[in-house]
């Protein structure tokens, strides 16, 4: 392993003034697996690095918050923390939902919101849930400079996202949604049912009124480069009432979106159809439709 | 749950005390790395040390060139490299070993070494390895065929023309790994005298490995101990590959005078270990419209990999055991273990019949629905009983055969008829979830067999306040060995197991008793551990006679910790009892040795008695197919093995879960993934192994028929319980979906789409 | 480069000097020889590593020692309790959890973790709770049922 400088500080301030200076040779780490397994690969993203700045022990991003239309989550709440939420079981369930079924306790014990964010693996669990709920990111610079990006346009590929190297991701900002009856489903799909990656996964957020959708939202995730809601889908539900006709129809609606941008890969003669029945699935048991 | 059936090596396994390879450390000890080859088949025109000597702490690299002695090793051929010496035969192939003072030093310094290659044509699938223009793989053979058995009985053109139904059927089996827990390590010690080297480290078999290190160094066998510490599990893993760490990292301590420790990481452990050979069967089978199996003809083509390793005994296993537990008159197989420049294949719990069961008892139940029939109902039409003829003309006389009641057990625990009728009614209006349930069963040949030379040792030795050593020429490696051998001791004595230490395994303290492979340690170990302990029991007898005043030692009896007159009902401590023993005189340690009876195999016929007994058993899966992933999920998990006697309860069961949740693996989602030679997979995190939340219920039965061979007829139980999964899941997968598949795993893609989904690996090439 | 930290470890107080990269794992094995925890892979994944770090259970290959400073960590080699082997150790000998035992020591640590925090688990609980934990040996089941009997006994 190589070697390099380890940095803590105890402030958000003092943070972000180091990054200023030191940016480009830091490697942030908050619960540290991603680091460790790069030290591991010897990988080249740490190529110019020879500084760790921990700031997994910064007591002003490590809380949830909430005001009359927002939540905000510290970046470095833990996936365990985030599943145990009651402020986030009330208002965003779907990503207590998300946060649960990461790797294994063990990796949600330290593994962190941020770290998920920053990572932007498509396979992420918690990205296509916060995209689903609308969440920003705040990014942080030095002399109280701060920018907030919505976490679809944060993340811009696989492993890709907007952050610069002097910016600390400091809170994940959720608008509350008012629902009345919010209706949600995060549906996994991975090889095994602990320590899986996700092969593919669907989430699906909505208010149910009087019996008919209203404000859905719907995220793939694992089967595009970046996330996005799947518009179309969204449109056709929008003030329908949800029986499992009208559920299929909008299923197929999203596989034919996602592939029509991804194209024919070699995964596609599986991924397409499953994507399709997941869809399904997540919507009924979204509505409490019970499927056999 | 009897207390005193406690692990004898339990305490330190729960403290954190019991020691493993990687938490030896000696003075003055320096660290190895292995350089290994990117190229499956290449010539070496150059090893480069020079960057890599730079590095500062560097101690020395070893090559080829430094090995004093022979350059191969092999348990049946020399044709295995510990270090590659022109030519480099697979992916993974050991080139260099770099010793360093720190593992930093030696990691840092291994990835500079240079190698310039000159790549030779490569094969990687068997058939193309037999066809005329491939490249042979080993110098002075004519093709690429490893080994070839044949087994030849009654006529089975005629067999098939007698049949009414005729059915051919083929079927693919997969890389698996064994992934044992812990990766491989050992430590080098040298002796004090000249060319003495001690090995300690995670080693299944230590004489194995003490004959390849003597040969490689030159050295005489008593030059070399190899010392069993404990072990992370081996499931027949750590045979050779731990000879090979041996072999390098004793070259390493020779030159340096040091001890060298050499710890794989688990990439490094998957790509340089061997694994359990791929399959490719061809299966036909011929019946009459009433059920009986009147022929078979069986093709085999096992992957071999790049070293012959343990393929001929695998492979022949196989043939014994091709047809199944059927009586068919007709029968034809043959089975060809091919060299290919992938990663050698060796042992591996099951040792060959994994493969052949999922194919045969998948056949079975297509041809019964073909003939209107249950696949439990041609079961039991052609399976054995007492007075059966196997296929190599074995008449199973000698023992119980109890096929079909353990075929009977698990129906009657899983509720199988009932439930197949459930599953139909419910899959009718289910739309995503489909249930199923599916059995197997299987006859086991018990220990090595024809094989080779079946016969261990072992040494009891009661000390004079009644404490007591136990130690076996097989070793412990997880499955409870110690324990067991402790129980048998202990029930001789009429003592219970606290009163034992287990010895180091150390090849230096007892005979050379063949490997711990082929589920034979109770079966061959038990009986030798059971005359040790009777002959001390006798002396016993014979020293406290007068005491108890019995004429008769047949009279003594030892029970709960006290030696007893039958007749005159008079009794003494066992303390007591050891004490006068030894006033007396006696030895009170004893060598037990047992040799299994007599078996032969006729190579060019394939007939004979190939085991002298056999297990029997049975399992049924009980699934859930989510048609809408494909992913299979087991929800019930029947188990039962006839094990003769069992000794130690708690530990057997066990066998039972751990085998029955391996089979689940092999069935369902563990594949070693080989590209052109090139593992993919290389950690656990791609290899998958089943967790804790990936399966239901267990249920196991041991059934006891006794037996005239093994302690108070105890038999083999390890592998049979790894071996029945995979069919049993096939069979509950087409119960479930109407849908039949031939290969291995049953992962998402080959349930939804019915055939595997793999990532092309050439580019532009992608479907 | 190298850091000072303080940290306690089984009830001990230990001030060391560590390499900045060096994992939690490394610094219980090597600089305070405590060898019961146990590496099978390096990369988070099969749990054999775990302690429990502030009450919770993590794998100590994917925490850096330096991320440790000024954390209680509860290896195996801390189950003990005066000297002999504390309920859930004894319930893992009866039930037949041990097999290899290579897996034993982090599985007893998810376990422990998950008892300190809930008494009285369900079988569901249990199996998340050493979800990330992986026994190639035992199947699992008599783990699961040596951590229900612990819960039972309470």
């Amino acid at each position: 392993m190589r070697q390099v400088d380890y940095f803590r500080f105890d402030t958000v301030g003092e943070t972000l003034e180091f990054l200023e200076k030191h940016g480009e040779t830091v490697k942030i780490i908050a619960g540290g697996s991603d680091l460790i397994i790069e030290l591991r690969k010897d990988s080249w993203k740490l190529e110019n690095v020879d500084k760790i700045l921990d700031i997994s022990k910064l007591k002003n991003i490590k809380k949830i918050i909430q005001s009359e239309r927002f939540v905000e989550i510290g970046s470095v709440m833990t996936h365990s923390e985030i599943a145990g939420s009651d402020i986030l079981k009330k208002e965003f369930p779907a990503l207590c939902e998300a946060s649960s079924n990461v790797g294994c306790l063990q990796t949600r014990n330290t593994g962190t919101i941020g770290g998920n964010v920053v990572n932007s693996s498509p396979s992420g669990d918690t990205l296509p849930v916060l995209v689903a709920y609308g969440a920003e990111v705040s990014l942080a610079r030095d002399q109280g400079l701060v920018r907030t990006v919505n976490v679809r346009d944060f993340i811009k590929g696989p492993y890709k996202n907007m952050a610069d190297p002097q910016e600390l991701l400091e809170t994940i900002i959720l608008e509350k949604t008012r629902f009345k009856d919010q209706k949600f489903v995060f549906e996994k799909l991975g090889r095994r049912n602990a320590l899986s990656i996700t092969r593919i996964s669907f989430t699906g957020v909505s208010d149910l009124v009087d019996g008919r959708i209203k404000d859905i939202r719907i995220v793939p995730g694992a089967v595009l480069p970046y996330f996005r809601r799947i518009t179309e889908a969204e449109n056709f539900l929008e003030g329908k009432s949800p029986d499992k006709d009208i559920l299929k129809k909008a299923a197929q609606i999203v596989a034919e979106d996602v592939f029509k941008e991804v194209g024919q890969r070699w995964s596609t003669p599986y991924k397409r159809p499953v994507l399709e029945n997941l869809a399904y699935a997540g919507l009924c048991r979204m509505y409490g439709i019970k499927l056999d | 749950m009897k207390k005193n059936d406690l692990r004898i090596d339990g305490y330190e396994k729960v403290t954190g005390k019991a020691k493993y390879g990687a938490d030896l450390f000696f003075d003055n000890m320096v660290y190895a790395k292995v350089h290994r080859s990117e190229k499956a088949h290449a010539e070496i025109i150059k090893i480069d040390k020079s960057e890599a000597e730079k590095v500062r702490g560097v101690l020395t690299i070893i090559t080829a060139k430094d090995i004093p002695g022979e350059k191969t090793i092999g348990a049946i051929e020399f044709d295995h490299y510990p270090l590659a010496d022109k030519k480099v035969l697979c992916v993974g192939d050991g080139i260099a070993v770099v010793v360093g003072e720190t593992q930093a030093i030696a990691e840092e310094a291994v990835n500079k070494i240079k190698v310039e290659y000159k790549e030779l044509p490569a094969v990687f699938d068997v058939h193309e390895s037999l066809k005329k223009d491939a490249p042979i793989l080993k110098e002075g053979k004519m093709n690429n065929i490893a080994v070839h058995y044949p087994l030849r009985k009654g006529n089975v053109e005629k067999g098939f023309e007698e049949s009414d139904i005729v059915l051919e059927k083929e079927y693919k089996t997969q890389f698996v790994e064994h992934a044992y827990i812990e990766p491989e390590v050992v430590v080098a010690v040298p002796g004090e005298g000249k060319d003495e080297m001690r090995v300690y480290g995670s080693i299944q078999c230590p004489h194995s490995t003490r004959k390849g290190v003597a040969r490689v160094l030159g050295t005489k066998l008593n030059d070399i101990r190899i010392i069993q510490v404990n072990m992370g599990g081996a499931f027949g893993g750590k045979d050779d590959v731990m000879t090979v760490l041996s072999i390098r990292a004793a070259l390493a301590a020779r030159k340096l005078q040091r001890p060298v420790k050499m710890v794989y990481s688990r990439e490094e452990s998957i790509i340089d270990s061997y694994k359990r050979h791929p399959y490719h069967l061809k299966y036909k089978v011929g019946a009459t419209k009433d059920g009986k199996l009147k022929a078979m003809k069986v093709e085999m083509y096992a992957d071999a990999g790049a070293y012959i390793s343990m393929t001929p005994f695998v492979t022949w296993r196989s043939v014994v055991q091709a047809t199944g537990p059927y009586e068919i008159e007709n029968v034809n197989t043959d089975i060809y273990g091919i060299f290919t420049n992938n990663p050698y294949t060796g042992a591996f719990r099951g040792f060959g019949s994994p493969q052949i069961i999922f194919a045969q008892e998948s056949l079975i139940d297509e041809i019964a629905e073909k003939l209107g029939m249950d696949g439990v109902e041609l079961r039991k039409l052609n399976g054995y009983e007492n007075g059966s003829v196997t296929a190599s003309s074995q008449k199973l006389e000698q023992h119980e055969v109890s096929l079909k009641k353990a075929i009977d057990v698990v129906i009657e625990q899983s509720d199988y008829f009932n439930k197949k009728k459930q599953f139909e009614k419910f899959n009718k209006k289910s739309e995503r979830f489909k249930k199923g349930i599916g059995l197997s069963c299987s006859f086991r040949g018990c220990a090595l067999g024809a094989e080779g030379t079946d016969a261990t040792g072992a040494i009891v030795s009661i000390q004079s306040d009644g404490s007591a050593y136990v130690l076996a020429g097989l070793a412990e490696n997880g499955q409870g060995l110690k324990t067991t051998f402790a129980l048998i001791a202990a029930k001789v004595l009429g003592i219970s197991i606290e009163r034992f230490r287990y010895l180091d395994q150390d090849t230096g303290h007892i005979a050379d008793g063949g490997p711990t492979v082929a589920s034979r340690s109770t079966l061959m170990g038990g009986t030798a551990v059971k005359i040790a302990a009777e002959k001390i029991r006798d002396r016993i007898a014979k020293a406290v006679l007068e005491e108890l005043g019995e004429k008769d030692p047949e009279k003594i009896v030892f029970e709960d910790e006290k030696v007893k007159g039958l007749t005159t009902k008079k009794e003494i401590g066992f303390e007591v009892a050891v004490l006068k023993t030894y006033f007396a005189g006696y030895n009170l340690a004893e060598y037990g040795w047992y040799k299994a009876p007599e078996v032969y195999w006729d190579e060019e016929k394939g007939q004979g008695p190939a085991y002298f007994t056999y297990v029997y058993g049975s399992q049924i899966a009980q699934i859930t197919v989510d048609t809408f992933t494909g992913k299979v999920y087991v929800e019930n998990a029947y188990a039962a093995h006839d094990v003769g006697k069992v000794i130690n309860p708690t530990g057997a069961i066990g066998q039972v879960y751990g085998g029955v949740v391996q089979g689940i693996g092999y069935g369902l989602y563990e594949e070693v993934q080989v590209d052109d030679g090139k593992i993919k997979n290389t950690n656990l995190d791609e290899y998958f192994i089943p967790t804790v939340k990936d399966f239901g219920e267990l249920h196991a039965t041991l059934i006891e028929s006794g037996d005239k061979y093994g302690p108070w007829g105890g038999k083999s139980l390890g592998e049979p319980t790894l071996e029945l999964m995979s069919a049993a899941l096939n069979n509950a997968v087409y119960n479930a979906t109407g849908k039949r598949n031939y290969h291995i795993p049953l992962d998402l893609e080959t349930i939804m789409l019915g055939h595997p989904l793999r990532r092309k690996q050439k580019r532009g090439s992608e479907a | 480069m190298l850091m000072y930290l303080s940290i306690k470890v089984n009830g001990k107080d230990h001030k060391l000097k560590v390499s900045t990269t060096k994992r939690l794992l490394d610094l219980l094995r090597e600089d305070l020889k405590l060898t019961g925890t146990k590496e099978g892979c390096g990369v988070g994944e099969c749990g054999a590593c775990t302690v429990i770090m502030d009450g919770k259970a993590v794998n100590s290959c994917m925490v850096l020692a330096s991320q440790a400073n000024g954390c209680e960590i509860i290896t195996v080699e801390g189950l003990e309790e005066n000297g002999e082997l504390s309920r859930l150790q004894k319930n893992f000998l009866e039930s037949g959890a041990v097999q290899c035992g290579f897996c034993t020591p982090g599985m007893l640590m998810s376990a422990k973790a998950l008892l300190m925090k809930n008494p009285n688990p369900t079988v569901e609980e249990i199996k998340e709770a050493i979800a990330g934990n992986l026994c190639r040996c035992t199947g699992y089941k008599q783990i699961v049922e040596a951590i229900e009997k612990t819960a039972k006994e309470k």
